[in-house]
């Protein structure tokens, strides 16, 4: 039996191939039977489910029966009740020609607009 | 102290298509290499480019919390660098994009006197403005960590296009193993909240760039109200485009030399003090200087 992911990523790596693969199913199986994959294994190819590809192709590479580790994301760590530093690059002390920020002018205070105006319910 | 080198890279959402030239080159120089993808296959194609590739992935671990994970990712790649070695950490997608190890051991890595670099790449909003067809200069687009979104109440502003990251971990902290939304119960969430300010028909997109050449994105055109109804998985993302189109303002268009032409059909009538700008009001303000 081939190897779905020598497959994926042969065709990974050349774009034209992959783009015939998505646009002619059927050449596409032609080839995928040319490369030794088995009937479940092209129907998961063309399934167009890429959780299912990826899956099948995770159970292939871990060799395990059960399901390979999910897919992990790294999104900042969320630190609901703490405060988030501002982004940006690490503070600098304001050099000493420039006014600390109490004495910036400030902008004219926002005009309160009437009741009714500009709220949403 | 030795001094080492840190390049963290990103492999876009399709690897290796989206791989960039330089990042390839940060790869294939690196003494050792360390990998970080959602695709299984990326470590497999990373071997064929070097000889020392290294997953992190073992370091997750159902309910261990992801601050833990990162802390470990970060100690892990950051280890052979102190050692005064030429390290390349690869992340899916961008590499400076929801990916706090990444930016954490660049961060660490200066500190401690190493040489370190980050390197852009595709990330899944670059392949959801490809795929939709969407262009953010047309309304703007605000963009938020799902739980952040909800957990930091900013005010609506349905004239710009909303971005919504990681809907379908809203409130997770750690991981799990299913391909499924994580937590249903925080989507329904989300989405009372977008009903403030949003009207229930309003066409949204659950969307998910696609990890392989053969296969397209999966993008579901829902309702706004169908919201908890849709197809959501931990990759999925929330595109919601602007209702209406924002209204000029006619003081910053004079400050401009501007002259306001017909107004779309969505657009608002007038414009109301609260839709001005901070910077408008303050130029309205402002003693006018003479102009040439």
């Amino acid at each position: 039996m081939g190897s779905l992911a020598d497959y994926v990523l042969r065709i990974s790596q050349d774009p034209a191939a992959a783009s015939r693969f998505r646009d002619a199913p059927d050449e596409a199986r032609e080839e995928m039977v040319r490369a030794g994959l088995s009937e479940e294994q092209q129907e998961v190819l063309l399934s167009n489910d890429a959780r299912r590809i990826s899956l099948a192709i995770g159970r292939e590479l871990f060799r395990e029966e059960r399901d390979p580790p999910q897919i992990v994301f790294n999104a900042a760590v969320i630190h609901p009740f703490e405060p988030v530093r501002p982004e940006g690059p690490e503070t600098e002390e304001l050099p000493a020609e420039e006014p600390p920020p109490d004495e910036i002018e400030p902008l004219p205070p926002e005009p309160q607009p009437e009741a009714g105006v500009g709220t949403r319910g | 102290m030795t001094r080492g080198r840190l390049t963290v890279v990103g492999c876009g959402i399709c690897a290796p298509l989206h791989v960039s030239v330089e990042a390839a080159a940060a790869i294939a120089h690196a003494q050792d290499v360390f990998c970080l993808a959602a695709d299984p296959l990326v470590p497999t194609w990373l071997a064929t480019l070097h000889a020392n590739v290294v997953s992190v992935h073992d370091l997750y671990a159902i309910g261990v919390g992801r601050e833990t994970t990162y802390e470990a990712i970060v100690e892990r790649v950051l280890g052979p660098v102190r050692r005064g070695r030429a390290v390349c950490f690869v992340l899916y997608g961008h590499p400076g994009i929801f990916a706090f190890p990444g930016h954490e051991a660049l961060r660490r890595a200066r500190a401690e006197g190493h040489e370190a670099a980050m390197l852009p790449a595709i990330s899944a909003e670059d392949c959801l403005f490809a795929d939709l067809g969407v262009d953010p200069s047309a309304h703007g687009i605000r963009s938020f960590e799902a739980t952040d979104f909800l957990l930091r109440p900013r005010l609506p502003d349905p004239a710009s296009a909303l971005l919504l990251w990681q809907i379908g971990l809203i409130a997770e902290r750690s991981v799990q193993a299913r391909a499924s939304a994580w937590n249903p119960a925080g989507i329904a969430l989300l989405t009372d909240v977008l009903l403030c300010a949003y009207p229930d028909d309003h066409a949204v997109v659950v969307y998910e760039a696609s990890p392989f050449a053969i296969c397209g994105p999966r993008i579901a055109r829902i309702p706004l109200a169908a919201l908890p109804l849709a197809p959501i998985g931990p990759a999925s993302l929330l595109y919601v485009p602007a209702y209406e189109t924002a209204a000029i303002d006619p003081i910053m268009a004079r400050a401009l030399g501007l002259e306001a032409r017909a107004r779309s059909p969505r657009s608002a009538s007038t414009t109301a003090p609260s839709r001005q700008s901070a910077a408008s009001r303050a130029f309205a303000a402002a003693p006018k200087r003479a102009t040439s």
